[in-house]
């Protein structure tokens, strides 16, 4: 599978000089950065630094773009972390555990299980890559909407165990999620809720929506408090903790190797990358044996959502790489740093420029060692804002987090959208309502009704052609088979239980 | 020396425009701004670079590039027409088939007559094509096959591009019904393409340089231009189709050029005119030129006039067929 030759050639192009590598920790630190300000994305961080790609030369460029890549990827999980406040959708899984551990005081293991679980996610998806790159890219193209559907199908799982208290309120929560979700321009080119704007044509701007919605609900809540860590003698950061936490994401090995394996195939479908985070914590949250851990500060939610959202961006640049089609934001910006330097993307980039292939995968891995190191110093740093008073904290979180908003709509849909849905998450969280399923189904819910649509499109009305998609079954197949086993297992637990009783 | 040259030259610039009135001083005087309607990366975007990269040697100004992508194309065109109309602001996009798209189905708010079109720098046709791996060899077993098994066919669509209408088009002029294929709807020319490229469809019409990218995956059988293209066997699709006494509108499949409000021109003519005689001067340098064939990019010189008269016929025409969409 691997061309000896080329990688060869990439191993020589990449250490004929150092000098390209001093932006390595520029790069990395820019794309850590670029997340603390919640909206921020990656595709957006590559984007404002491309003017300087002309002035690199070429392998200073392509290690300049996998560092930011590299650091962009981790970055979203520290506000996830520290202030419940995902960066992007990519970061929406993390928080379901990581703040509640920090409100805990265990911010410092926290942020260590999301580096440790990101550098080990990016570490197998580049690895893969660089060994099945060819292959990779080929499956990703048998996958169609039908699949697609199935996946979606499966996030949507998501909802029933995000419910809270109230089983009725979590569902109705996740119907105005997906009901949010089909606003705009549909498939079919029918506009549907969009009060004639223009603005809500491609829907409800997402990430100011998703920002909104976590920042109202818990930094409302976190006022009238001191600061995020209530116990003073919690309130510290300890790199020997945040050690601790990088070393116990191993202890689970089971749900760190599932959500790389996971994100690695959900990341090669276009956009999976946004819901790959979603789909490990479910996975690892059905897996469990105590499920009821889940969201309350478990480690393995943070590592089960850091594990798959590292390895599905990785997974994302498998059809770039392997047959020169872009699928999405990022890969779309790294070609266009490509084509600065005359290497053009399409059918004859694996063919022509096997080496250039090569040379971003090792660059890729390189860097992950680089962001252990870089990444731990920078959460030591940032893990400080445990020690600043709320009463500041908070305004300064949504100033930047409507300053984020604005930046990625380019106009003031974006605060406005932010505004809306803080005073939306407000009240849901007034009346127990959970905002994390609506925000699943805000996720998930154009998606699944495209897919759908499509789906049933191929099919010409008929219920057999999902016969034809053999990969489509299997995964509906694994899906029930995943949802009915819990019940299986806890129903022998308890026959098993009856049995005993009997014998006494 | 060097900076000695820039504090004389600083020196001499703040003298002068402390000596003439403002109104005096040559557009541009500060830096332009290329607004692109559609993501990073995309075609538009591209070029928009290139253009940042040389144009300012002979504007004397910086440019910047901006992204304002939604709702094909309607969010940047709407933004682009509430900047001052003052050639500070200038729009690089696919006009045709974007603009007219949005007046006839999308219901933006502008008309034709609210943009001066440029020069259509760099167009593209349609094709037909199908993936490898199935049968059709050639355009007419396809039409036949269509007709043979109506209702069992897929094809793919962008919803309302310029594709989707000749594939309704076509349709129509061989005297099926919309339902002979199954239609699949996607959101955007990359995921169909993706799609095609895995054979999820059975044909498309759309983009030429759409079906390059995928070039190893799919196999052309026809072009919707009225000749050949060199280097490929695709017949004209009205060759294809005099056999079944049917033809179908041959509309461009993309016409990229810069786009300015119409007050721009009408306000400062002389403005206008100097913006188009440094991006004429920009198209025959010679390092741009090599950027747009690394590229694969057009670097044509037609002119307002035949831009304008070449988007207004295909607006027409697409204003004719835009009820088949429904």
């Amino acid at each position: 599978m691997i061309d000896f030759t080329a990688l060869t050639a990439a191993l020589h192009l990449l250490t004929s000089s150092w000098q390209p590598w001093m932006v390595v920790i520029p790069g990395i630190l820019i794309g850590l950065l670029v997340h603390a300000v919640p909206g921020l994305t990656t595709s957006m961080a590559l984007a404002i630094c491309l003017p300087l790609i002309p002035y690199m030369d070429f392998l200073q460029a392509l290690i300049f773009m996998t560092a930011m890549y590299a650091g962009s990827v981790f970055g979203v999980a520290i506000p996830a972390i520290l202030l419940n406040v995902p960066g992007s959708a990519a970061a929406v899984g993390t928080t379901f555990d990581g703040f509640p551990m920090a409100r805990a005081g265990k911010h410092n293991e926290a942020l260590g299980l999301a580096l440790a679980a990101s550098c080990f996610g990016q570490l197998v998806v580049y690895l893969l890559l660089l060994g099945l790159a060819g292959p990779i890219g080929a499956f990703a193209l048998k996958l169609g909407p039908p699949e697609m559907l199935v996946l979606s199908i499966w996030g949507l799982t998501l909802i029933g165990t995000l419910r809270g208290r109230h089983i009725s309120r979590g569902l109705l929560a996740g119907a105005f999620g997906l009901l949010l979700g089909t606003v705009g321009l549909s498939a079919r080119g029918v506009p549907r809720g969009t009060f004639g704007l223009d603005l809500l044509l491609d829907g409800i701007p997402v990430v100011p929506a998703i920002v909104g919605l976590f920042a109202a609900a818990e930094l409302f809540n976190l006022v009238g408090k001191e600061y995020i860590v209530e116990d003073l003698t919690q309130r510290r950061v300890q790199a020997s903790r945040i050690l601790a936490g990088m070393r116990q994401a191993f202890e689970y090995p089971g749900v760190l190797f599932r959500g790389a394996i996971l994100g690695s195939g959900i990341g090669i479908i276009p956009g999976g990358h946004a819901i790959a985070n979603l789909l490990s914590y479910s996975s690892a949250r059905r897996a469990a044996k105590d499920p009821e851990k889940f969201g309350t500060g478990d480690p393995r939610g943070i590592v089960a959502a850091e594990s798959a959202n590292a390895s599905s961006e990785g997974g994302s640049m498998a059809t770039l790489l392997a047959l020169g089609i872009p699928t999405g934001g990022a890969t779309a910006v790294m070609l266009v740093a490509f084509s600065m330097h005359n290497i053009t993307g399409g059918p004859s980039f694996m063919r022509d420029h096997a080496d250039m292939v090569y040379a971003v995968i090792l660059s890729s891995l390189a860097q992950v060692a680089v962001l252990a190191v870089v990444g731990f110093a920078f959460i030591f740093v940032a893990g400080f804002v445990v020690k600043v008073r709320l009463r500041m904290l908070v305004p300064t979180v949504l100033s930047l987090a409507v300053i984020g908003s604005f930046a990625l709509a380019h106009n003031i849909a974006g605060p406005i959208t932010l505004a809306v849905f803080a005073v939306i998450g407000w009240i849901m969280q007034r009346f127990d309502y959970p905002v994390s399923a609506t925000v699943v189904g805000l996720l998930l819910g154009r998606r699944t009704e495209g897919d759908l649509l499509r789906t049933y499109q191929m099919s010409g009305g008929h219920f057999n052609f999902m016969f034809t998609r053999p990969i489509a079954l299997l995964m509906l197949f694994l899906l029930a088979a995943s949802m009915l086993f819990p019940y299986l297992k806890s129903g022998r637990a308890r026959s098993a239980a009856n049995k005993k009783v009997m014998a006494h | 020396m060097r900076r000695r040259n820039f504090l004389i030259g600083g020196a001499a610039a703040l003298a002068s425009s402390l000596v003439q009135p403002a109104h005096a001083q040559k557009w541009p005087r500060r830096p332009l701004t290329i607004v692109v309607p559609f993501d990073v990366g995309g075609s538009a975007d591209r070029l928009a670079r290139g253009f940042a990269q040389y144009m300012p040697k002979f504007l004397g100004q910086p440019i910047s590039v901006v992204d304002r992508a939604g709702a094909s194309g309607l969010i940047g065109t709407n933004w682009l027409l509430q900047q001052p109309a003052d050639g500070y602001t200038v729009m690089l996009t696919p006009a045709m088939p974007f603009i007219p798209v949005n007046i006839l189905v999308s219901n933006a708010h502008y008309k034709l007559d609210d943009f001066t079109f440029v020069n259509a720098q760099w167009t593209d046709y349609t094709v037909l094509i199908v993936p490898k791996d199935r049968p059709w060899r050639t355009a007419a077993q396809l039409i036949d096959a269509i007709r043979a098994n109506p209702g069992k066919i897929s094809t793919g669509a962008d919803f309302g591009s310029v594709g989707h209408i000749e594939t309704l088009a076509l349709l129509a002029s061989l005297g099926l019904k919309p339902n002979a294929v199954r239609m699949v709807t996607f959101d955007g020319a990359g995921a169909m393409r993706t799609a095609l490229a895995g054979g999820q469809v059975d044909f498309n019409i759309g983009q030429a340089e759409g079906a390059d990218i995928i070039k190893d995956y799919v196999r052309p059988l026809a072009v919707f231009l009225d000749h050949r293209v060199p280097g490929s066997d695709a017949p004209p699709i009205n060759d294809v189709l005099k056999p079944y006494h049917a033809s179908v509108p041959l509309l461009d499949g993309s016409v990229r050029t810069f786009v300015f409000p119409t007050a721009f021109k009408a306000k400062h003519p002389d403005d206008y005119t100097k913006f188009v005689s440094a991006y004429r001067d920009t198209l025959n340098l010679p390092e741009f030129k090599k950027f747009l064939h690394d590229n694969q990019m057009g670097g044509d010189w037609v002119g307002e006039e035949r831009t304008t008269q070449m988007i207004r016929a295909n607006f027409e025409t697409l204003k004719k067929y835009k009820d088949l969409l429904k």
